[in-house]
């Protein structure tokens, strides 16, 4: 089926594609070539059509003019089983599996095949999704697993086998890499690269420049639905890519290497932190004015750490000494509201971060209403007053204050979620992932932000799996490997290879005394 | 002229922004639908203006109007009340069996009805907060087991209630406007100064995403439960009305309202699951339900038909919702996709207003 031979010639091309909605152009004359054989990738901010065309591609939503060939023939795309006919598969940046089935079910959904009784049968699909998930080399995970109890990057990994498996011509990746570790980033790559190798030819969607760089061909910029320019990914720098994007000059935000501020006493101490599963025996330090970058592969306790000490979860053992009181969380209303101000900006602000059916007003004053109450009832002057002056801080335009949230845009809800903590006293922002799925400029505003809120002494612990992040924006870098804390690396000190080497275990990174000396137990403990 | 110009613009963004907040209660559509309605209804029976037939019609629909308003609030929160025709019923044979004849006995009825009911409320809370069950299952228990008790106090229809009690909810107040009316606009006033308390925006950021009110702060358990009780608590005002206007017990005068009281919320615009709607809207959906009985009784058209246009009218209520929906869903995609426009112009507004 897939056209195995290397022939060039193009296997995707768009002439002037317009979508509109509404009032709004989502693509203005859009044109592109996507060559046989590359990986090819679409960047662009949010709102520069670049999930507008994944639509189109994919047969979910009809362009309004303009022309699609697939292979040299025109073509309409009227569905998404047009699109699959034709030879486009699509992995969605929205997960598309069901939660509550299993591994194999959800694999072979739509495509099972019947006995010869016309059933479909467990074990065959059990047989049939090993198979596959061999073949994609990612064996580990169990064909009988509920999809509900999997990681955020295995059930990504579910996802992008099952369209791998279709082995059709192109694929289209839309921001495949958000939901994934760096090992399983790598293992993408390693994919796309057999998939290329065979002939096939890869549209791929990223925010980060970084992997674009690594596993793409060429690059096509996208801006305000009309494309930039389309160019082999050696050829332009960084800054000249961001410039496309934004269509200024942006300063780039690794680039600017230096730490926040001036760092003062130290205001938390976590001793020993255990929580199950994945966390043992974690210990850190925390100074007024900080970020501290946490670099981590999946699943090594990071996530029970920030769980922990935001109070969502149980500590099993150690302790957490809060500006030189031992304090003890039962709930998240404790961390939040017991004066003791930690807070959280989680990975998945649609889960947790911001209440998509409230306004912009009602989710950034949320926690702090008390602030605004008098005998038991708010000041509504105040409260706006208050919180316009969050959305200014972050730029988020004023007439979202009485619109639902969920109908800004991803960044602006990111924005909003890290901004409503500027209202409190708070001093410790517990920041899980918040730049995932967020393009660069919002990132760029994001980090501003942090300094900002560094600035006014407030302490940050800041988990990103972008690692040339953490190297943006932390004073220190704390790396956890197998539930601890292996190596606590300052600004002169961490590299981008040296927190890798530590983030995968490998003793040689571990200068100080620290990481041996909790490497030996640890190694013990698994 | 400047100092004018900027006024206008500030009490224009001012009334622009109560707009949208208006609009995003959902309210306002019922609200318009049952205005028609009423037009509608006195255009074929003028004497509706009356004192007297406009007290009959705001009575008819009181008790399921309140009820509905207490329904929404567990709505709002994310959970079904099935209790709510077995606590009506419970009220009203509490107050039938107990109350005396002077005036203070009958004035003692209030309250208790409000705790008892307030009580159930309670009890639901609990049961769907603490021990973690479904609301439906709760609920559904506790109706069978609250209509047990109804049964208990008093087997069958009987009972009297004094004159002034009866008096006190279904008469006029000075001569001038229904007690009925009075009521609904008390149990609306304690809305809107509960809805300015963090409680009231917590019933709805519980109701729209629970994970995500516990990561601010909110104690949803405790903010649901609290919903619950109030919702009953407004049961116990429904019942307590109930009882004035039927002037008996029965213990099964209830249980025919749970639908409408359903009905009523969903025509008022508030959508199961939570976190969307408005306590006002069902107030006004029962009147809706109720108008549309009235209108085609005076049509001549038979009480059959009632049932099957109501069922019609569920249907279109909740497609035009959906539709109304969507628009504003594509009309703030839209605004948000020409940000730049909109945030000059705002900019321009707030450097004005200063």
């Amino acid at each position: 089926m897939r056209g195995r031979s290397l022939s060039t010639g193009s296997a995707l091309e768009a002439s002037k594609v317009s979508k509109r909605y509404g009032a709004t152009v989502a693509l203005r004359e859009a044109s592109f070539t996507v060559e046989k054989g590359e990986v090819h990738a679409f960047i662009g901010e949010n709102g520069a059509g670049k999930s507008t065309l994944v639509k189109i591609l994919s047969g979910i939503e009809q362009r309004d003019a303009g022309g699609i060939s697939v292979a040299g023939r025109p073509i309409r795309l009227r569905s998404a089983r047009d699109a699959l006919s034709a030879g486009i598969a699509t992995a969605f940046q929205e997960l598309t599996l069901v939660p509550h089935l299993t591994v194999a079910q959800n694999m072979m959904l739509g495509r099972a095949k019947r006995n010869r009784f016309g059933l479909v049968t467990n074990n065959d699909m059990v047989a049939a999704t090993r198979r596959l998930l061999e073949e994609w080399e990612v064996g580990e995970i169990d064909p009988d697993a509920t999809v509900a109890g999997l990681s955020l990057g295995a059930r990504q990994q579910i996802e992008l086998v099952r369209v791998l498996s279709r082995q059709t011509p192109i694929l289209l990746l839309d921001e495949p890499t958000a939901a994934l570790g760096a090992v399983q980033v790598e293992w993408l790559f390693q994919q796309i690269r057999r998939v290329r190798e065979s002939g096939g030819t890869v549209v791929f969607i990223s925010h980060r420049m970084g992997e674009v760089r690594e596993i793409c061909d060429r690059v096509t910029v996208l801006r305000n639905g009309h494309e930039v320019g389309t160019f082999e990914t050696g050829a332009a720098t960084d800054d000249e890519v961001v410039e496309m994007m934004a269509g200024r000059a942006v300063e780039s935000v690794t680039a600017s290497s230096g730490p926040p501020g001036e760092v003062g006493d130290v205001v938390l101490t976590v001793k020993d932190l255990s929580s199950e599963p994945a966390l043992r025996c974690a210990n850190l330090t925390l100074h007024a004015g900080e970020v501290l970058g946490v670099a981590a592969l999946q699943g090594h306790g990071q996530f029970e750490l920030f769980m922990t000490l935001f109070g969502a979860r149980r500590a099993s053992g150690g302790s957490m000494i809060l500006d030189g009181k031992p304090v003890r969380l039962k709930s998240p209303h404790d961390a939040v509201r017991k004066g003791l101000g930690i807070n959280l900006v989680p990975e998945d602000r649609k889960a947790e971060g911001v209440m998509l059916a409230m306004s912009g007003l009602a989710n950034v004053t949320l926690p702090h209403l008390s602030k605004f109450s008098r005998f038991g009832l708010l000041n509504k002057r105040a409260e706006r007053a208050e919180a316009r002056r969050v959305f200014q801080a972050v730029n988020v335009r004023l007439s979202a204050l009485d619109l639902d949230v969920g109908s800004l845009s991803g960044g602006n809800q990111q924005k909003l979620a890290i901004g409503k903590w500027m209202l409190t006293q708070s001093h410790i922002l517990l920041m899980y992932d918040p730049t995932r799925g967020v393009d660069i400029g919002t990132k760029t505003e994001i980090f501003t932000l942090m300094r900002e809120l560094a600035g006014q002494g407030k302490a940050i612990i800041f988990y990103s799996t972008d690692i040339e992040e953490l190297l943006g924006v932390s004073h220190r870098i704390a790396v956890i490997y197998r539930g601890r804390v292996v190596a606590e690396l300052s600004a002169q000190e961490f590299t981008r290879n040296r927190v890798l080497s530590a983030m995968l275990g490998s003793s040689s990174a571990d200068d100080g005394e620290q990481g041996a000396a909790a490497q030996a137990p640890a190694n013990g403990a698994v | 002229m400047a100092a004018l110009l900027s006024a206008t613009a500030a009490t224009w963004s001012r009334a622009s922004a109560y707009r949208r907040r208006l609009a995003m209660t959902g309210v306002v559509g019922p609200a318009v639908v049952l205005v028609i309605l009423f037009f509608i209804y006195v255009g074929i029976v003028p004497s509706v203006l009356s004192l007297g037939q406009f007290n009959t019609l705001t009575n008819e629909a009181a008790a399921v109007a309140i009820a509905a308003a207490g329904e929404t609030l567990v709505v709002l929160v994310g959970g079904f009340d099935l209790s709510v025709g077995a606590v009506l019923s419970l009220v009203n044979v509490l107050i039938a069996t107990q109350v005396g004849t002077s005036i203070g006995s009958q004035a003692l009825m209030i309250p208790l009805a409000l705790a008892v009911g307030a009580g159930t409320g309670l009890v639901n809370g609990i049961l769907v907060n603490f021990m973690r069950i479904p609301s439906i299952v709760a609920t559904l228990a506790m109706s069978f087991f609250w209509g047990g008790v109804a049964l208990l106090i008093l087997a069958q229809p009987g009972g009297a209630v004094p004159l002034d009690f009866v008096n006190w909810f279904t008469a006029n107040v000075g001569n001038a406007i229904p007690a009925s009316l009075v009521l609904i606009l008390i149990v609306v006033a304690l809305w809107l100064l509960l809805k300015r308390t963090s409680l009231g925006r917590a019933i709805y950021a519980v109701g729209g995403d629970a994970s995500a009110a516990a990561a601010n702060g909110v104690r949803v358990r405790l903010v649901s439960m609290s919903a619950y009780a109030l919702g009953g608590l407004l049961y116990g005002l429904a019942g307590t009305f109930l009882t004035a206007q039927s002037a008996s017990g029965d213990p099964n005068l209830g249980g025919p309202l749970l639908l409408p009281v359903f009905a009523a919320v969903v025509l008022g615009g508030t959508l199961f699951g939570g976190g969307r709607g408005d306590l006002v809207g069902g107030i006004i959906g029962a009147y809706i339900l109720y108008v549309i009985s009235d209108v085609l009784f005076a049509l001549g058209v038979s009480s059959f038909y009632t049932n099957i246009l109501d069922g019609a009218v569920l249907l279109i209520a909740v497609v035009a919702g959906s539709l109304t929906g969507a628009r504003q869903w594509v009309l703030s995609r839209v605004s948000r996709r020409a940000p730049a426009a909109e945030n000059e112009a705002e900019s321009e507004l707030t450097g004005m207003t200063r």
